[in-house]
């Protein structure tokens, strides 16, 4: 009972508190005002959305654009992440060695004191299943595979040997895009639109677009973490509603929708103003961006506007879920002024073990459906002038083994295993070394030997580009500072130009 | 009982601020009353003590020069100013008093020579304890040469292009180490026997030994200290002095790694550029102008904003502006008018998908430290570009899908700083139009096509 009391105490003087003089003066012109902009602006007009006027107050506007702290280099982050960690080996990575050894029993050396996902006893070699080439100024190699990547290779800097310490899918992605491999904390792109908002009003900071499937990971891989829920990413989809209950229901006419959304807010306030919960602007905010997207992103979203050459030029699938049409989203989303866009397209998980996970059919098909789209976003950004302010990252969550994956013992289709001592990811845009490789790994790819680089120096490099120092990037939480690099990370000087 | 003579010297910090107080004041009553002589007796008490303050004070300073290491070389003047202030105000004291031996010398003499030698004595050992650079520091560095000063650059600054060619030792370590080593460990103060400001005094060592292990490097007693926690007292440099920097601490590892080297260069040594990059000149505007600008007001801020647009600075501590219309659709040439209340902030301009026309030339040419500028998908037709002509920082222009024609495109030839226009998406006459030679890189027509029969072949 004492416990109880003193509870009640606690909530009686924390209602004295919030109900002060002060408090008055303080929030509640503030406040009503930004109350005033959200919703009572709407109901004295006499019709049309009016947008209210953009306020900079972080407290009552969580997406507000700030400043970074140092020049950035960019504003926008696109992230293409191959789901299922594709093959070094077979894309940039190349082994002449590798094919000499083609089927041959791993040297146990190899082996000794290493984990595998799947691959048991002793595992033959598998030699690179694709031809490379030399291609571009820069002369970097690239495979057969990837036949449109030579139109933009000169633009991509390559890091050859990062490494990760996870070798399952969902840990290893969490890690990539949290910097830990277990749940709770804030994904990159909710670290970056929590420092530095979103530009455009209408639309959402953060897009999450989804081809293939979600992510092993699921959805926390694009979530706020500890940070306010308003920074996580929005899944917006490519077929069907891009967001889902966006749609007003049928009966329901925009004026009515905007009647309701003014009580629910004006309610909410009334709750802010009691509690002071934070979460609860959130939601006011989050009920107001949703009213202004139901025209925004529909408008976003659909492709079917884009010219002829454009959609031709992604080989753009209309009405269907496909890496192509997000390619073409993301150009667009970074164009309206998105901050960062996330792609992440599912069945890269080459292991051999079914034709469509083996390296000679169903990764040929990801590497069709992707190669194209890749090199248009590119070169699309390139001719609108947004690549010099985009920095495009491409990668897996780890890489691939040199062995030939044989569970159950049973050498299947061409595959391999998960590794994550080296594979190969590469960044493009603004602020990068173009036609730079750093980092090399050892003859057949199983270790880097030279610019080693982990998942963190990744991510404070992304950091660093956007204008932030990633060592001073924090946000306190259960009584410390946290960072998304927690303690690691070093910017890879070597590919910045 | 020894720490009861300790503390007593502890006390001299405490003391020495009496007798300035008590003599000052006394020296004043001396001229408030120079011709009435009405206050005699209490002017004499003032002097009584003051002077003995002084010679408390000249006492508790001797016990602590005596015990706790201070050399003589800088505590002599201190101590002698110190004596002299007693001899002067026991004199005037005594003088007060009636003592005929002093008949010579007269009050104005005893007078004005305590006040100097007050302020002299006082100032002495302020620079012992805050440093003999306590007042000159925070003199701005014109005014310090002018006073002939040495102005010693605070900071290592390397360049990036030349910066191989130094020696790693004399290059790099050695200044970082008279920055932030020396002032302490020098032949005048060697704290711990040990001197930094050249080779043979690192190599040699302080009272415990030598400080660098060439077998085994990494147990370097120099290191150890350096990575002891900072609140350890054997931490090397104290708690309360400038701390080394990260990437210096790195470059003295390289360096006791590679052995030690006096004359090798960083580029014999092999060390990767990056080691370098906090000591290159900071580039912290890029591609912007640097002027030398306050931030702009924060009302003129606010009076942008409320007409919708997106007003920041292009990173947190700069007064320039990047501004936005991006969430204003019906923003107008009329508009743009309020653009000029930020016309020398202005550096990054973007106008895309708004409802200007070439008339907001007219105000863009005054924003003349404008460096980026975005007007795509606008109705401008580049007549009155030409008015851009004398912006001397305007480097990108993005006409994409704006209604830009052919015809304008000359007039930006004589653009000073231009490097990039791009032009995709604008009139077919424009993606036709032949651009001279030394133009052709910056102006970017777009139209990129991927072949179809690449796949073909997979």
């Amino acid at each position: 009972m004492d416990k109880i009391k003193e509870l009640l105490e606690e909530r009686r003087s924390l209602d004295a508190q919030l109900n002060s003089r002060r408090h008055f003066l303080k929030d509640c012109t503030l406040g009503l005002g930004g109350l005033a902009l959200g919703s009572f602006l709407n109901s004295c007009s006499t019709g049309g959305t009016k947008i209210p006027a953009y306020t900079a107050d972080r407290s009552l506007n969580p997406m507000a654009s700030m400043p970074a702290p140092f020049l950035p280099k960019v504003k926008s982050v696109i992230y293409l992440h191959m789901v299922g960690a594709p093959s070094q080996l077979e894309l940039f990575d190349y082994k002449p060695e590798l094919a000499k050894l083609h089927n041959q029993p791993c040297p146990p050396s190899l082996l000794d004191s290493k984990k595998f996902a799947f691959i048991q006893g002793v595992p033959n070699m598998l030699g690179p299943q694709a031809t490379f080439k030399r291609e571009g100024e820069s002369g970097n190699w690239v495979s057969n595979h990837l036949p449109h990547f030579k139109k933009i290779i000169d633009e991509v800097a390559f890091l050859k040997a990062v490494h990760t310490d996870q070798f399952n899918h969902g840990p290893a992605q969490m890690l990539m895009h949290t910097g830990s491999p277990r749940n709770g904390r804030p994904s990159i792109g909710s670290w970056v639109t929590y420092g530095l908002g979103s530009e455009n009003n209408n639309l959402p900071g953060f897009v999450v677009l989804t081809s293939g499937g979600t992510p092993d990971a699921g959805k926390s891989i694009w979530g706020s973490g500890f940070l306010p829920s308003v920074y996580q990413g929005v899944h917006c989809r490519s077929k069907g509603d891009p967001v889902l209950y966006l749609k007003d229901p049928k009966g329901v006419s925009r004026g009515l929708k905007k009647k309701i959304l003014e009580s629910i807010n004006e309610i909410n306030f009334k709750e802010y103003q009691n509690f002071g919960d934070p979460e609860v602007l959130t939601r006011i905010n989050q009920y107001e961006m949703a009213y202004r997207m139901q025209i925004s992103v529909p408008e976003v979203m659909n492709i079917d506007k884009e010219p002829d050459a454009i959609k031709e030029m992604y080989g753009v699938q209309p009405g269907k879920e496909a890496f192509a049409n997000n390619c073409l989203l993301a150009r667009k989303m970074v164009e309206q002024g998105v901050r960062f866009v996330q792609l992440y397209d599912w069945g890269w998980d080459s292991h051999g073990a079914s034709p469509t996970e083996a390296l000679d059919t169903g990764f040929l098909k990801k590497c069709k459906a992707t190669d194209r789209p890749i090199a248009a976003l590119i070169l699309d950004l390139k001719q609108r002038g947004l690549l010099d302010q985009t920095l495009v990252v491409w990668g897996g969550e780890f890489g691939r083994t040199p062995m030939w994956e044989n569970r159950l013992g049973i050498q299947n289709s061409p595959g391999r295993d998960h590794q994550g001592d080296a594979f190969t990811m590469w960044m493009a845009g603004g602020g990068i070394k173009k036609g730079a490789v750093h980092g090399k790994t050892d003859e057949i790819g199983y270790g880097g030997i030279e610019g080693r680089v982990s998942v963190y120096d990744i991510q404070a490099t992304i950091l660093h580009l956007l204008g932030f120092d990633h060592e001073q990037f924090t946000y306190d939480f259960q009584g410390r500072p946290f960072r998304l690099t927690d303690v690691e990370g070093k910017v890879i000087n070597e590919i910045l130009a | 009982m020894d720490f009861l003579i300790d503390l007593l010297g502890r006390f001299h910090p405490l003391v020495v601020h009496l007798p300035i107080g008590f003599l000052l004041l006394g020296l004043m009553m001396l001229v408030f009353d120079y011709k009435e002589r009405r206050h005699q007796k209490i002017i004499r008490f003032a002097f009584f003590w003051g002077s003995f303050s002084t010679l408390v004070a000249v006492l508790t300073g001797t016990v602590q020069y005596a015990r706790e290491g201070y050399p003589w070389e800088d505590v002599q003047g201190h101590l002698i100013f110190g004596v002299l202030t007693f001899v002067f105000s026991f004199s005037i004291y005594l003088k007060l008093k009636g003592y005929g031996l002093l008949e010579r010398f007269s009050y104005r003499f005893l007078g004005y020579g305590l006040v100097i030698i007050v302020f002299v004595t006082g100032h002495l050992g302020g620079n012992l304890t805050h440093g003999k650079d306590h007042l000159t520091s925070p003199l701005p560095p014109g005014l310090k040469e002018a006073l002939g000063m040495e102005v010693p650059s605070r900071t290592l600054v390397l360049l990036p292009e030349t910066h191989q060619e130094l020696p790693l030792y004399s290059g790099v370590i050695q200044p970082i180490l008279d920055q932030k080593c020396v002032s302490c460990h020098n032949p005048k103060k060697t704290k711990g026997a040990l001197l930094l400001h050249n080779l043979k005094g690192i190599m040699s060592g302080g009272e415990e030994g030598p400080i660098i292990s060439t077998i085994n490097p990494e147990e370097s007693e120099m290191l150890k200290r350096i990575h002891l926690p900072r609140d350890e007292k054997k931490h090397m440099p104290p708690k309360a002095k400038i701390q080394l920097s990260k990437a210096e601490i790195k470059l003295i590892e390289q360096w006791i790694s590679a052995g030690v080297p006096e004359n090798k260069t960083i580029e014999d040594l092999r060390l990767s550029p990056s080691l370098f990059v906090s000591f290159f000149p900071k580039d912290e505007t890029g591609m912007y102008p640097d002027p030398v600008l306050e931030p702009l007001n924060r009302v003129l801020i606010d009076s942008l904003m409320t007409m919708g647009l997106q007003v920041a600075p292009i990173y947190k501590t700069s007064p320039l502006l990047k501004i936005s219309a991006i969430n204003a659709p019906d923003f107008n040439d009329q508009e743009a008018v309020v653009l000029l209340k930020a016309s020398d902030h202005i550096v990054d301009l973007d106008l895309g998908q708004t409802q200007v026309t070439d008339n907001v030339f007219e105000v863009l040419q005054q924003l003349k430290n404008l460096t980026v500028l975005k007007l795509s998908r606008t109705a401008i037709s580049g007549n009155g570009i030409k008015k851009l002509t004398p912006l001397q920082h305007l480097k990108q222009i993005n006409l994409v899908s704006s209604n830009f024609e052919a015809a304008y495109l000359e007039d930006m030839y004589s653009f000073p700083a231009l490097e990039k226009v791009y032009l995709f998406g604008t009139s077919p006459n424009t993606f036709a139009a032949e651009i001279p030679e030394p133009y052709q890189s910056i102006f970017e027509k777009g139209n990129y096509k991927l072949d179809e029969e690449v796949e073909e072949n997979l």
